[in-house]
């Protein structure tokens, strides 16, 4: 690990996961399916979760500043570094986020509200973690300079993202309805995909390693951890099929759901550490 | 006229005398070091009878700073516009816009950029400037008893016959163009699985 | 803009003395004004003109003072340029920046060790006051005293000695911590001489075989020609040299690369990979440690056989080669020339031969016989560190002989070998403050003292004792003055310890040092010194070098702290000596007559004091235009120059060593010799390593130990080649255990390909610092070395060991 950068792999984990429950709830809200859930309840579930996660994110962020008072001058330089805009898109997101809440919070009724600021916000978070992405893709370092950087991240997206949906929203349907609960096929579909990146990920090439001078790296991404990682998120993805055939029989369910958050979201864990700690970089 | 550094690779004798001057002179403290002095070795050892070795080892040292290079890679990473270049060609940290994101420090390929424990403040070579202004040279660069640090004008050093900056481990120039004109030892153009050995002495976290 | 404006995470020890001294006393009074001085300085120029102008060069508010770095024993003198800030600190340290810097007069720029200086100036460490022991003698427990106190007890306790033994009872041992006259044991010396004397010792540590053996083949130690005359050389052999590690002459690595810039070839002949071999050297020759005879006979083997050597010379100028020149009386003797073609003892000395115990390939050992002998001229530089060994006097005349055989002696561009002390009239005095005459006239070898407390009056001239035929008396004080000697820097740690631990054998020991040494943990007295910023000084070349650096008073010394000029003086006044010890002269007095002397001998220009320190370049050197030629007059009329051997010629054969008859170690002509712990010997089966422990760049021996930049720098470690450590199993960085059994030293290891396999190396002069079992856990070699001395000159051999290393420690 650089640094033990704990602060930065949750940062940008929890930023990564709020875009991908809002991204979930914005697909719900085209795609309810066979749900018998209340459409608002939900979406107001996820813009809490939403925005919790990136409140945390964001003073995440600021624990790895060692001068944070200067950070004042972060945007200074959006026309070269992708931090500076990627500070700016995590404060947009984060602001539109905060939106989000109190509309799903004091303007519950006000649809069209609804209808605009989800979408922009999800796009927003989406930006967000493509300026997240890109600034790790740095020059001088290889193993971060691939789109693999930029798939994985957006793979945490709609893996983490789609898990925590799964969790409130049969939560809430717990709660709300006496029916057996129905499955929202869309956002299975996420996770669907979320899995598939995360698969394609393993076939993008690392460029230029080769000829660097790898006299510094610490670890190369690979080993027994990683291992570990794959096996979770088979083990999650497992969960969330027993789910699904519980889910014809019985009422309570999430249990499995939450397991499978559970699985999803340490093999994140593990997978971005491991991002960091492969630091190296050309040169010296 | 842009400021740069020659560096005879060929008889710099890694006595680190140039790594402690800058130290004394920007009062550093242990752990911080604006000038790194590597020292680089390959090769094996080959037997011959049943208790006589014959050398095929390597080896050379290679004093490091900041480069001010031409195409700062830590300037345009940083958000803040902390790192600036100026006329003469210093690559300057404003400390006061600095807030010790460290992304710089993770771009730059010389591994010129270092925080301060004390300060959280990125800081590095700042080529002396003070002495600069003054009409004096850098102090690592006076202080060399081999006399093989330069400070002068970069199409000048760069003009010297013999120059190669891909002398292992540096990077590939075209990165961020350094100020920089390395005269290589002769031992570099050998084929040989080249180390840092003295990784110890010149780590950075 | 940097982090010059942030907070100085560095701590000085706040010291409120003023800078009083003469030619200060204007700057002085602002000085105590602290703040004053940025505001009004300037305006005070103004004001005053010129005259204050030259007497201090000012960089905002900060005097800037040029001055010698206190360099200890450290093998180079070099110019600072102190940076003094309002409070009397030194808050910056730059080096000699006169312009030109030219080969004939080239900048003395500091070391690593000068550059780090205020971290040793200004460590919390530091001692501060007078102690007195409280527990066990080398238990490290004391308690402050006054000086008072302090002063009449090392009074009482001389004179108790002195009434009890005799003079000659009291040993004032080596010490080398300083040489700026008014620091440094010669102070003490000099006191003992006016008080009846201590016991004598000759030789050194550095060089006791290099200065003992070279007369015998040349009738002098003044045998180098000066630096700047290797621009003139072909062929250089760094043989065991390693001037880019240790100072030997501020420049000479310096002058090396000028020569190679002309176009000389370098070799550089060393077990390890030294910086010497990889900054100076075109090629690096490893070799067996303590083998080099071996090669050196070789090497003549081949230049013999293929006929290249220079007859002409040899006939006209050397006694001893061959059956034609043996001396009378020794007409059937072994010559040089029937050791090296085996004619009487059956082993012709061929490079085959030699391959076989040096590990250098024979066709190696052939083609730098022939560069050396057919690429004039050319030098053989020998090294110390080769002679600090086994049988090391033999080491020294092979090399001398070679430049003989080869016309290398007495020509610009050429080499006699030797101690090579700088022609024409040995170089730099070191020291001029006057000892005085030793009214004991009984001297012993340097390195046998802990014989001389042991049993010192059994001990006669068979074992070195000058002046007596026993000694009268075992040691019973030690007044230990700028050294570490006792302890730390003498071989076999484990045993000097014991030695001194038991309070019968010597009765009372002081220590004058500046640091809590290993040393001075022995003592029953400590009195705290200065360093050499905080008092007067002046220094010349270590062992080359043209020039004098004075070293004005930069700060007072702080807390309790005296000079050990002072220390002497006060206790001068206790004896009834203070007039004849001080001459009524202060400090600075001392430093102007020390000008003086230099005046009146080596450099008739030098400016007087005053000027010198007006100038503010810190130094007088004279520069080397036609740089000497050692033996040049010898070489033009060796009839009318004869040299001061018995024969008046290069003694290749000597008469007066053959007389000794001890032919298996001290023989006439120079012969490979099997060190008494050797690879080759049965010792090998327990411990196969050789450990080496050169003199490393962070430390002047053991002073500087623990100083944090220098540490940073180059960290204490046991260097071991990847093959040796592979065997046990040991990773780069793991703690290991070094042993023999003498003692054991755990630290980590650095594991490099640049030291042969079979050799260890851990840097000399690491503070001892046993565990509660004993375990040194810092790494001084001492600990291993062995406390035998060589032959001939009763020196060190603590370069010839051989150690166990054990890893999972
Ligand atoms: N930095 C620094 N410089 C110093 C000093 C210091 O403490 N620190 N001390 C000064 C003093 S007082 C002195 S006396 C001199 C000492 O100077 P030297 O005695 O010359 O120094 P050493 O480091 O003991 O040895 C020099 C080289 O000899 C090599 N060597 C050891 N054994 C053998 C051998 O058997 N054969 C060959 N060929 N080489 C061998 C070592 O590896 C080393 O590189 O240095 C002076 N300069
Ligand atoms: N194993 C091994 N041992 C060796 C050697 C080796 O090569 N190998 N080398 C040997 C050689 S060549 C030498 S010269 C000796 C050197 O041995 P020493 O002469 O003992 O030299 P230092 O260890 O430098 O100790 C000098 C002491 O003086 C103190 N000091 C410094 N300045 C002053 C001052 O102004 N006044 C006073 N009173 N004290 C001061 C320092 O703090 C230090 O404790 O070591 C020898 N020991
Ligand atoms: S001071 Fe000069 S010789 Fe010494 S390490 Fe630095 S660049 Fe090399
Ligand atoms: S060497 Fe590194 S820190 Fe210095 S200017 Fe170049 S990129 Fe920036
Ligand atoms: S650490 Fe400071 S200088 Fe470096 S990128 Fe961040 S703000 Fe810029
Ligand atoms: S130029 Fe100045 S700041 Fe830069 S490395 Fe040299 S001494 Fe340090
Ligand atoms: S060589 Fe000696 S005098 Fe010169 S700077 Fe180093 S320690 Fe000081
Ligand atoms: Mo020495």
């Amino acid at each position: 690990m650089i640094n033990a950068e704990w602060s930065l792999v949750f940062f940008t984990l929890l930023g990564q996961f709020s875009t991908g429950v809002l991204l979930c709830a914005f697909v719900f809200n085209l795609f309810p399916g066979t749900t018998g859930a209340s459409a608002e309840k939900i979406t107001r579930s996820a813009a809490k979760a939403a925005f919790v996660l990136m409140a945390i994110a964001l003073a995440l962020s600021f624990l790895h500043l060692s001068s944070p008072l200067s950070a004042i001058y972060a945007l200074s330089n959006l026309q070269d570094s992708w931090l500076s805009r990627e500070i700016l898109m995590a404060s947009t997101y984060a602001f539109l986020a905060f939106l989000l809440l109190l509309q799903t919070l004091y303007r519950p009724g006000n649809q069209l509200l609804q209808k605009i600021l989800l979408p922009v916000t999800v796009l927003a978070g989406l930006a967000m973690v493509y300026t997240m992405a890109r600034l790790y893709m740095i020059e001088t370092v290889p193993v971060w300079n691939t789109p693999k950087t930029l798939v994985s991240f957006y793979a945490s997206v709609l893996l983490a993202g789609s898990a925590i949906f799964m969790v409130i929203f049969s939560k809430d349907q717990e709660k709300t309805t006496v029916q057996a609960p129905k499955k929202p096929a869309s956002i299975l579909l996420i996770m669907t995909a979320g899995l598939f990146l995360k698969l394609f990920t393993l076939v993008i090439p690392y460029r230029g390693i080769a000829e660097a001078n790898t006299g510094f790296a610490v670890t190369i991404t690979g080993g027994p951890w990683m291992l570990i990682h794959w096996a979770l998120l088979a083990l999650g993805a497992l969960l969330a099929i027993v789910n699904l055939q519980k889910q014809r029989t019985s009422k309570v369910v999430s249990g499995y759901y939450v397991s499978a958050l559970l699985c999803f979201v340490l093999a994140e864990i593990i997978a971005r550490a491991d991002f960091y700690a492969s630091f190296f970089r050309i040169g010296i | 006229m842009k400021w740069a550094f020659y560096f005879d690779a060929s008889q710099c004798s890694g006595c680190k005398t140039c790594q402690v001057a800058c130290k004394d002179k920007h009062n550093l403290p242990v752990g911080l070091r604006w000038r790194n002095v590597y020292e680089i070795a390959g090769g094996q050892w080959h037997r011959k009878g049943d208790k006589n070795w014959i050398s095929g080892v390597h080896s050379y040292n290679i004093s490091l700073s900041c480069n001010h290079c031409e195409e700062p890679i830590c300037m345009k990473k940083c958000p803040n516009k902390a790192i600036y270049k100026k006329e003469d060609g210093l690559v300057l940290i404003d400390e006061k816009r600095c807030m010790g994101c460290e992304y710089c420090k993770w771009a730059c390929p010389y591994g010129a950029l270092h925080l301060h424990p004390a300060t959280g403040k990125m800081t590095k070579c700042t080529f002396c400037n003070d002495y600069i202004q003054k009409g004096m040279l850098p102090s690592c660069v006076t202080s060399c008893p081999m006399r093989v640090l330069e400070a002068g004008d970069l199409e000048k050093l760069k003009a010297k016959p013999g120059i190669n900056n891909q002398t292992w481990p540096l990077p590939p120039e075209n990165i961020t163009k350094p100020a920089l004109a390395i005269q290589p030892h002769k031992s570099a153009t050998q084929k040989v699985k080249w180390k840092i050995i003295n990784r110890e002495e010149v780590r950075n976290d | 803009m940097n982090n010059e404006n942030g907070k100085n995470p560095l701590q000085p020890i706040p010291v409120s003395a003023a800078v009083d001294r003469r030619g200060f006393i204007k700057i002085g009074a602002l000085l105590g004004g602290g703040a004053l001085l940025s505001g009004m300085l300037p305006g005070c120029l103004d004001r005053q003109g010129d005259a204050l102008a030259e007497i201090v060069e000012i960089d905002g508010d900060t005097l800037v003072i040029r001055a010698a770095c206190p360099g200890h024993n450290c093998g180079g003198r070099c110019v600072l340029k102190l940076y003094v800030n309002s409070n009397g600190n030194i808050e910056r340290i730059e080096t000699d920046d006169r312009p030109g810097d030219t080969l004939e007069d080239p900048q003395l720029r500091a070391c690593i060790r000068g550059r780090a200086y205020r971290r040793r100036q200004d460590h919390p460490d530091r001692l501060k006051y007078p102690m007195k022991r409280t527990g066990k003698r080398g238990e490290g427990k004391f308690e402050r005293i006054s000086w008072d106190e302090a002063l009449d007890l090392l009074a009482s306790e001389i004179n108790r000695i002195k009434d009890k033994y005799g003079n000659s009872a009291i040993l004032v041992p080596y010490g080398t911590g300083s040489y700026n006259q008014i620091n440094g044991r010669q102070t003490a010396a000099r006191l003992m001489n006016l008080y009846g004397g201590s016991l004598g010792y000759y030789n050194s540590y550095s060089w006791a075989c290099i200065s003992r053996a070279t007369p015998y083949v040349y009738g002098t130690s003044v045998t180098g020609n000066q630096r700047q005359d290797w621009v003139n050389s072909k062929y250089i052999i760094m043989w065991g040299w390693n001037p880019a590690e240790m100072r030997d002459g501020t420049n000479s690595e310096f002058f090396i690369k000028k020569a190679r810039e002309n176009g000389a070839k370098v070799v550089c002949i060393d077990p390890r990979m030294s910086m010497s071999a990889v900054a100076l050297s075109d090629e690096w020759i490893p070799i067996r440690p303590g083998t080099d005879v071996a090669m050196m006979s070789a090497m003549a083997y081949t230049i013999i056989t293929e006929e290249l050597h220079d007859k002409a010379f040899i006939d006209k100028y050397c006694v001893g080669f061959d059956a034609t020149q043996m001396p009378p009386g020794c007409e059937n003797e072994e010559s040089y020339h029937d050791y090296i073609m085996g004619t009487r003892d059956g082993i012709p000395k061929t490079p085959e031969w030699a391959e076989e115990i040096t590990s250098v390939e024979a066709n190696t050992i052939r083609r730098i016989a022939r560069e050396y002998a057919t690429q004039k001229p050319s030098v053989l530089y020998q090294g110390y560190g080769m002679q600090r060994r086994a049988y090391g006097e033999q080491v020294v005349i092979a090399g001398c002989i070679l430049p003989a055989i080869t016309g290398n002696v007495g020509i610009p561009g050429g080499w006699a070998g030797g101690l090579a002390l700088q022609a024409d009239d040995g170089g730099p005095f070191w020291n001029v403050f006057p000892t005085g005459r030793n009214p004991v006239t009984t001297s012993i070898p340097v390195f046998l003292w802990t014989e001389a407390i042991l049993r010192g009056t059994e001990m006669g001239p068979e074992e070195g004792v000058r002046g007596a035929e026993k000694l009268d008396n075992n040691i019973k004080l030690i007044w230990n003055v700028a050294s570490n000697i006792l302890i730390n820097q003498h071989a076999d740690t484990n045993r000097s310890a014991k030695i001194l631990r038991d309070t019968s054998m010597v009765e009372f020991i002081a220590v004058q040092d500046q640091f809590m040494t290993p040393t001075a943990k022995f003592a029953d007295l400590i009195l705290p010194v200065c360093t050499q910023l905080e008092t007067w000084g002046l220094q010349d070349g270590w062992k080359y070098g043209d020039e004098v650096i004075i070293a004005p008073q930069i700060k007072k010394p702080p807390f309790e702290t005296k000079s050990d000029y002072q220390i002497c003086a006060e206790l001068a006044q206790r004896f009834g000596l203070k007039q004849e010890f001080t001459l009524g002269r202060s400090e600075r007095d001392w430093i102007e007559w020390a000008v003086e002397r230099y005046k009146n001998s080596r450099f008739p220009d030098i400016p007087d004091l005053d000027t010198l320190e007006k100038e503010n370049t810190g130094l007088y050197a004279k520069p080397v235009k036609k740089p000497a030629v050692a033996f040049a007059s010898f070489r033009e009329d060796p009839s009318q120059n004869p040299l001061r051997t018995p024969s008046g010629k290069i003694e290749i054969f000597s008469k007066t060593l053959f007389d000794m008859g001890k032919p298996d170690t001290i023989p006439a002509v120079p012969k490979y010799i099997q060190e008494w712990e050797s690879p080759f010997g049965e010792e090998a089966k327990r411990f196969p390593l050789q450990a080496l422990g050169h003199h490393y760049m962070s430390r002047v021996h053991s002073t500087h130990d623990g100083i944090d930049w220098l540490e940073e720098a180059f960290p204490q470690r046991v260097f071991i080649n990847p093959i040796d450590a592979e065997k046990r199993g040991i990773k780069n960085g793991d703690e290991v255990l070094v042993y023999n059994d003498r003692g054991k030293i755990k630290i980590p290891c650095r594991i490099t390909p640049k030291i042969m396999p079979g050799v260890v190396n851990i840097p000399q002069g690491a503070w001892w610092q046993p565990d509660k079992d004993g375990i040194d856990r810092r790494g001084n070699i001492n600990v291993l070395t062995s406390h035998k001395w060589t032959p001939l000159a009763f020196g060190n051999a603590q370069h010839t060991i051989m150690v166990e290393v054990v890893g999972g420690a």
